[in-house]
């Protein structure tokens, strides 16, 4: 196989360390493509005779650990990206002397403790820790930089005070550094930016309190590393950061912050950060204003990513009077529950990906999901979850990722409605809709958006029936099964409705004011019910049709009350109310009703026509309201 | 529409132009020449390879266009080969070759990993006789590397 420098070069990138480091064993044109690949990139961990295996058994390891530094030594010109714990800084920075990084990662530390540190217990450090010493006097160079006030001197040891300033030294020597890590929270070693400590005893919150020192520090810092695209960094300082990415960070175009963070929407409101391009909150849930601040602060960003965004209790008052929001830039978002940008009233119209340990779990969450993020067609879920293990030292979590295509509504084919919360993570074909939430219109947006919906089953599908009437023409022409409970129709009370039947029965009496009132709302009762019917009745496909009502109190049903009051109520099963408009359907074999004092609310002459048209007759049913061909 | 691709041995190729255009090189030479119905000689694709490239342009023709992620991290991983590019795969290098001469990077990539995954696990006498390499180290550079290799981690 005769495979060009170009190609080797690119297959190289795909290999591992160890895979790269034979390689380079293999003949001398080889060695010279994968041998700067391999060193490009350099992490400690990768390295087993200077990580933890090393420690274990320090002095067995003496002699390569020596060969293994003059490897490095050897090759530290190649270095590009240099990931390393705290214990290994001083040797990155004094005697490697590497200045050509254009990454660095502090890592966590393996192995062994500043103790063993500062005892040179393994040997890979001991002369190296006695030469340290000795220039330690020496070179005070950067000592301004990091200055003896940001640290605490009851706390920070002397160990914490060299390892920061070497840390600090390291990164001033790579002016062409362009990402910065901090893959640990809270370093007990290295104060990374030497300004956040614990505000009282036990917190484990920690404020952002920026000294006088701290902020100096700070600010002679960061014009040095104006090449930086990428900083994350677990400090509380993100207020002071926010306020200085713009304008002393020009490059940033990446922030990722691991820390809680309290910065004030209005404050990054007033100092824009236009370059910034990824966000990322790892652990601080926002409230819906800090969200909001970003989106209008960051109209640059494409991807974001925090970990949740609630609302306050003070924002829900004001959530009512906050404008739409809309940023057109973003195109990924980690969020573990979108829901709140819906509340945040922020709408991303070009977010095809979600990720997130959320499902929405019903149809109106998916519609809300939609509304924030009308073209988002991937959701990609990491939820994590223990690993199953009979011994108990193995407390390793995985997580479980799978990937979702996010239905549009106008695929849905079955819509359930269910009375617990149910986490269903298959929305695919059919959705659910929840009993608490009842949203006649939302629902209806179904009927009409969804044209290959043919079954709406389960109790709590509430419609008021003005809604129906008013609502654009359904798609959902294929419909075969229908349970509905049309509600909000204004019937008669029991009393207008006797006096009614009084007057009817004893014929040419005129009528009194109140006996006119009863008439005028039944026929206007009529009207409204006659239009839900025709509504229903262009469903020509239907098979089963229930019209409930399930779930309202029995008053509401044919207007028990005995006031003399009109009463929102349910459909009335009669000719009068228009039952005939339904006569278009030709293949119904079942059609309930919602029950009245124990007998079907259903008059004799449209029992009549169900036998005619349809050959259905009444039968009795556990449900009460049930009648079937 | 359609474009005619002709290989190194004279075959000509009917090719649906959104197909063709999967290749960064002839999309550019399409834009250079225009509207034209003048065939496109590729040179260094032999007909027995060029077939297998627009079997998997076509395959591939769906695919979204690759934005390149903004990551410097220049290792990547080699084991997320889609079922399909893995048998695809097992024919041989000169797809490698012809992918990268046709600036495909999808199918370069496809092919540097799987040669990657050949490459992993095996020592370098195993690497040198699959690729049919000749040692060239002496003998003490041999043994020097023999003493520092061994100390890297498999990831």
């Amino acid at each position: 196989m005769v495979l060009t420098p170009v190609i080797l070069t690119r297959i190289g990138h795909f290999l591992t360390v160890k895979s790269c480091d034979t390689c380079a064993a293999v003949c001398k044109q080889w060695r010279d493509i994968f041998t700067p690949i391999l060193w490009h990139k350099f992490d400690h961990s990768t390295w087993r005779v200077i990580s933890e295996h090393a420690f274990l058994f320090p002095d067995q390891f003496q002699e390569e650990q020596e060969v293994m530094m003059a490897r490095v030594l050897e090759h530290k010109d190649l270095i590009r990206d240099l990931t390393i714990d705290h214990h290994k800084i001083m040797h990155a920075t004094r005697i490697a002397a590497l200045t050509k990084l254009s990454s660095l990662t502090l890592d966590s530390p393996t192995g062994m403790s500043v103790d063993d540190f500062r005892k040179g217990s393994v040997p890979f450090f001991r002369q190296f820790i006695a030469e340290s010493l000795e220039a330690e006097e020496e070179d005070n160079m950067f000592d301004n930089e990091v200055p003896e006030d940001i640290f605490q001197p009851l706390n920070d040891s002397v160990e914490v005070v060299n390892l920061t300033r070497t840390y600090w030294r390291l990164v001033l020597m790579n002016p062409g550094l362009q990402r910065l890590t901090f893959k640990i929270r809270n370093p007990r070693y290295i104060w990374p930016l030497g300004v956040d400590k614990p505000t009282g005893h036990g917190s484990s919150n920690l404020a952002a309190v920026l000294t006088s020192a701290s902020t100096l520090f700070l600010t002679n810092l960061l014009p040095n590393l104006r090449c930086l695209t990428h900083l994350e960094i677990g400090q509380n300082a993100d207020e002071f950061l926010f306020l200085h990415i713009g304008t002393a960070l020009p490059s940033l175009r990446s922030f990722v912050h691991s820390e809680y963070s309290q910065f004030d929407p209005d404050t990054l409101i007033e100092h824009p950060l236009p370059n910034l391009q990824n966000l990322v909150f790892r652990i601080a849930v926002l409230s819906t204003a800090q969200v909001r601040a970003i989106i209008v602060a960051l109209p640059g960003l494409r991807s974001l990513s925090i970990p949740g965004c609630n609302i306050t209790k003070e924002e829900i008052f004001e959530a009512d009077l906050w404008e739409e929001l809309v940023h057109p830039m973003l195109t990924t978002i980690s969020v573990n529950d979108p829901s709140g940008f819906v509340q945040a009233r922020i709408k991303c119209p070009n977010v095809r990906v979600i990720n997130g340990a959320f499902f929405p779990a019903n149809y109106l969450a998916l519609q809300r999901l939609l509304k924030a993020f009308p073209v988002a067609n991937r959701l990609e879920t990491r939820l994590e979850t223990p690993k199953l293990s009979e011994t108990e030292d193995n407390e390793e979590e995985f997580e479980v990722q799978s990937e979702h295509q996010i239905p549009r509504p106008c695929m849905i084919k079955t819509l359930v409605a269910y009375n617990v919360w149910g986490a269903s993570n298959r929305i695919d074909r059919y959705a659910r809709f929840d009993l608490r939430e009842r949203r006649s219109r939302e629902l209806i947006g179904l009927f009409v958006g969804c044209p290959r919906l043919k079954e709406c089953r389960g109790k709590g599908h509430d419609i008021l029936a003005d809604d129906i009437i008013g609502s654009a023409e359904w798609t959902c022409l294929g419909m075969k099964k229908l349970e509905l409970d049309v509600v909000g129709v204004l019937r008669l009370s029991l009393g207008q409705e006797s006096r009614l039947n009084t007057w009817r029965r004893k014929g040419s009496k005129a009528l009194t004011e109140a006996e006119q009132d009863a008439m005028d709302l039944q026929l206007f009762s009529y009207e409204i019910q006659r239009q839900v019917y025709v509504r229903l009745g262009r469903l020509r496909e239907l098979e089963e049709l229930h019209l409930g009502p399930h779930s309202l109190p029995r008053t509401e049903v044919v207007g028990i009350a005995i006031e003399d009051e009109a009463v929102p109520g349910g459909l009335e099963m009669s000719l009068a109310s228009g039952l005939a408009e339904l006569g278009g359907i030709e293949n119904l074999q079942k059609i309930g009703f919602g029950m009245v004092f124990q007998t079907p609310g259903i008059e004799a002459d449209a029992l009549a026509l169900l036998w005619e048209r349809w050959s259905i007759k009444q039968e009795p049913s556990y449900e009460g309201y049930c009648i079937c061909r | 529409m359609t474009v005619i691709l002709v290989s190194s041995d004279n075959q000509d190729f009917k090719v649906d132009k959104e197909v063709a255009e999967r290749s960064i090189l002839i999309k550019n030479m399409l834009e250079d020449v225009g509207e034209s119905d003048s065939p496109i000689p590729l040179p260094n694709v032999t007909a027995a390879v060029l077939t297998k490239v627009i079997e998997y342009c076509e395959h591939h023709r769906n695919d979204p266009v690759q934005v390149p992620e903004e990551t410097d991290d220049p290792r990547k991983r080699s084991n997320d080969i889609e079922e399909w590019d893995m048998k695809f795969m097992q024919v041989d290098h000169e797809i490698i070759l012809a992918a990268n001469y046709l600036d495909i990077k999808p199918l370069l990539d496809v092919g540097c990993k799987t040669v990657a995954n050949i490459i992993k696990g095996k020592t370098p006498e195993e690497i040198r006789k699959a690729f049919n390499i000749v040692n060239d180290f002496t003998p003490e550079e041999e043994a020097q590397i023999k003493k520092e290799n061994e100390w890297a981690e498999d990831r």
